[in-house]
């Protein structure tokens, strides 16, 4: 009996003090090569979040990259190797970082016409005669038209500043939001934006999170809602429209696709960039940086904006590289154009109104 | 105060030290003719400052795959009291910690700081006490609740910059002390350890962000603690020098905690050496009756 007392205490014990394993947890060689590739390819299959999405094969992917690891005689070659295989998820949200240099894979939107030139825009059509307020540039154009242009997310403004923006612009009769070359940046600025032209609160899409390393395995979708401006804040309640080309990228995607959802609201240019998954970041035991997607951001209707949004019906406007030399921005053209006609159109008259909601 | 006997005013043979102080202050007060006859119980507090530094090593999936080590340090404050229900057996114990790590990635250590690793806890035992070998040891079991909160941040990451802890969890607490002397120095040597069993814990989703979880979604973050899903050892050895009613504290600390849900795990193992000061406190009110033959009744 005691023999017995002891074997269980003793389990017990192991049981109570041992610990959880971590697959990746302390290499015995950091400059491993085959280590540190085994770990790269883990974590995209692990945590990414698109491979069954886009029907990527990252099983045959691996087998196909990993013989060529034992030829890499740099870490640069091996940091070729690795990048070369990511790119083949086709994501500009994974990247790896080395001392050296970060990989990116371009081609979501090197093959596309850029469809953007700033100094076109705050030459021939702001004049240099525009305002600059973080990452806001805002002014009238020519016709009386009221333009922002947001040319990032990382940063956002204040609801104070964003207040002193749409006062600005409150005698123009209708506004163009620029998201063009709009690379992303934090949804948490995104939402303070999207608000001013909400008249109540409104489904915005989807979160769907990972729940383990499976590659389905996803939690149910979480529905999420933008509120309409804050009490005490300016609200735009007039004639609204976004301007967007393959640039416009991650958290300004999402700007996009929220715009999209407001009635009314039209979106002019060229097909977004996409990236509409929340990278997460991770390391390898080599010392680089990994970030990839991990969560995917679903559109109101539920579908992936993974791939871009479409403009607006009949709205898909590109510019030639001769245009832009002559001056010219077709998108803002058709934009101002847009705008115009909706201020013309008795049935849109009654929205005007800079709904100032001041307490 | 010097290390009287536990429970026991007359084992040094006289009045002692902290008598002495409170008659002083019954005098102050002119109330030392109150309640003469009958015998107070006094329970004087033993408090403890200590500032550690040590070193952690900690394993976070929700930031990162690889093992991070590297320094750490604490401030806590711990107290000790015979309880007022029945001080002659039992004793309340509550400590305050605040943690922080400042860690780098294993195994490169290729940047001095990829991550932080703060912590703020607080608990609180019950043990039922018992003395030994003529007061020479006292021992003590009981039951124990912990508080932490905490919160890894990882300043490379993106959307996964903070693993934020937050666990409360009840469970069994030890604690073994030794009064001794080093020449004529009293010195006490303790141990206590502190091990919880069932509580509740919050963990994020596998790859869910804090924005969600700021948007709304607050399913599936509350997770029961058990021994098959988190375990942790809180354990500590000390030494008090007496000198008077104050005394140096020595000590260490091994503070480790491991847990799985969500499909993330978290490792994590603090190594602390600390030093501080022990003092005794005994606040006493004028109104206490029989101060002239009190019974003090000391923590442990």
């Amino acid at each position: 009996m005691d023999r017995i007392t002891a074997i269980l205490g003793l389990l017990l014990a192991v049981f109570l003090t041992g610990c959880y394993g971590v697959e990746d947890d302390n290499p015995s060689d950091p400059a491993d090569y085959e280590l540190n590739f085994d770990c790269l390819w883990r974590a995209v299959d692990q945590h990414y979040c698109f491979l069954d999405d886009k029907g990527i094969d990252w099983d045959s992917i691996g087998s196909a990259y990993r013989p060529a690891v034992a030829e890499c005689k740099t870490r640069q070659q091996l940091f070729s190797l690795c990048a070369s295989m990511l790119d083949e998820l086709q994501d500009g949200h994974v990247n790896l970082s080395a001392p050296w240099a970060t990989s990116y894979y371009r081609a979501w939107w090197s093959e596309w016409p850029a469809d953007f030139d700033e100094r076109v825009v705050l030459e021939h059509y702001l004049q240099f005669n525009y305002c600059q307020l973080g990452v806001f540039t805002y002014g009238y154009l020519p016709d009386g038209t009221g333009y922002i242009r947001c040319s990032s997310f990382v940063s956002g403004l204040g609801e104070g500043n964003i207040d002193y923006v749409l006062d600005y612009l409150g005698a123009a009769e209708g506004l163009i939001v620029d998201v063009r070359d709009n690379g992303g940046g934090a949804l948490t600025n995104v939402e303070p934006l999207v608000r001013r032209f909400l008249r109540q609160r409104t489904l915005m899409g989807y979160l769907v999170h990972k729940t383990g390393p499976g590659h389905s395995d996803f939690a149910k979708p979480f529905p999420f809602h933008y509120d309409p401006t804050p009490i005490g804040h300016i609200a735009w309640g007039k004639p609204v429209c976004v301007v967007c080309n393959r640039s416009t990228y991650s958290a300004a995607n999402n700007f996009v696709q929220a715009m999209a959802a407001i009635p009314g609201v039209k979106i002019i240019g060229a097909r977004t960039g996409g990236g509409a998954g929340l990278a997460f970041s991770y390391s390898l035991p080599i010392g680089w940086g990994l970030r990839l997607s991990s969560a995917k951001i679903l559109d109101a209707d539920g579908r992936s904006t993974e791939y871009g949004i479409d403009p607006s019906p009949g709205f898909e406007i590109h510019i030639t590289p001769e245009q832009t030399a002559l001056g010219h921005d077709p998108i803002l053209d058709t934009a101002s154009l847009w705008l115009r006609g909706t201020t013309d159109d008795k049935r849109v008259s009654g929205t005007l109104r800079a709904a100032r909601r001041r307490q | 105060m010097r290390n009287c006997a536990m429970r026991s005013p007359v084992r040094n043979g006289s009045l002692t030290d902290l008598l002495r102080l409170v008659a002083v202050v019954m005098s102050l007060f002119g109330c030392l003719s109150a309640g003469a006859g009958e015998m107070a119980r006094l329970r004087p507090v033993t408090s403890a400052w200590t500032v550690s530094a040590g070193v952690e090593r900690m394993t976070d999936t929700y930031l990162s795959p690889l093992a991070n080590q590297g320094i750490a340090l604490e401030l806590s404050y711990s107290r000790c009291q015979a309880l007022r229900c029945c001080p002659d057996r039992w004793t309340l114990g509550m400590e305050f910690s605040a943690q922080a790590g400042l860690l780098s990635e294993l195994p490169t250590r290729s940047t001095a700081l990829d991550m932080l690793d703060c912590h703020l806890r607080t608990s609180a035992a019950v043990w039922r006490r018992w003395s030994l070998a003529a007061d020479k040891f006292t021992v003590g079991v009981g039951p124990s609740l912990d508080l932490t909160a905490g919160v890894g941040y990882a300043q490379s990451n993106f959307n996964n910059p903070a693993s934020a802890r937050a666990t409360v969890a009840a469970g069994v607490s030890g604690l073994g002390v030794m009064h001794t002397h080093i020449k004529r120095l009293p010195v006490d040597i303790g141990c206590r350890a502190t091990l919880p069993l069932l509580g509740a814990s919050f963990a994020p989703g596998y790859t869910e962000s804090y924005y969600e979880i700021y948007l709304g979604n607050r399913s599936g973050l509350v997770h029961a603690v058990w021994p098959g899903s988190w375990r942790g050892l809180d354990a500590s050895v000390w030494a008090d020098f007496r000198f008077g009613n104050t005394g140096l504290r020595v000590s260490y600390r091994f503070d480790g905690t491991t847990r799985r849900f969500n499909n993330l795990t978290l490792n994590r193992a603090v190594h602390l050496f600390g030093i501080g000061v022990v003092t005794d406190i005994l606040s006493v009110s004028p109104r206490t009756a029989g101060l002239d033959a009190a019974q003090i009744i000391r923590a442990y």
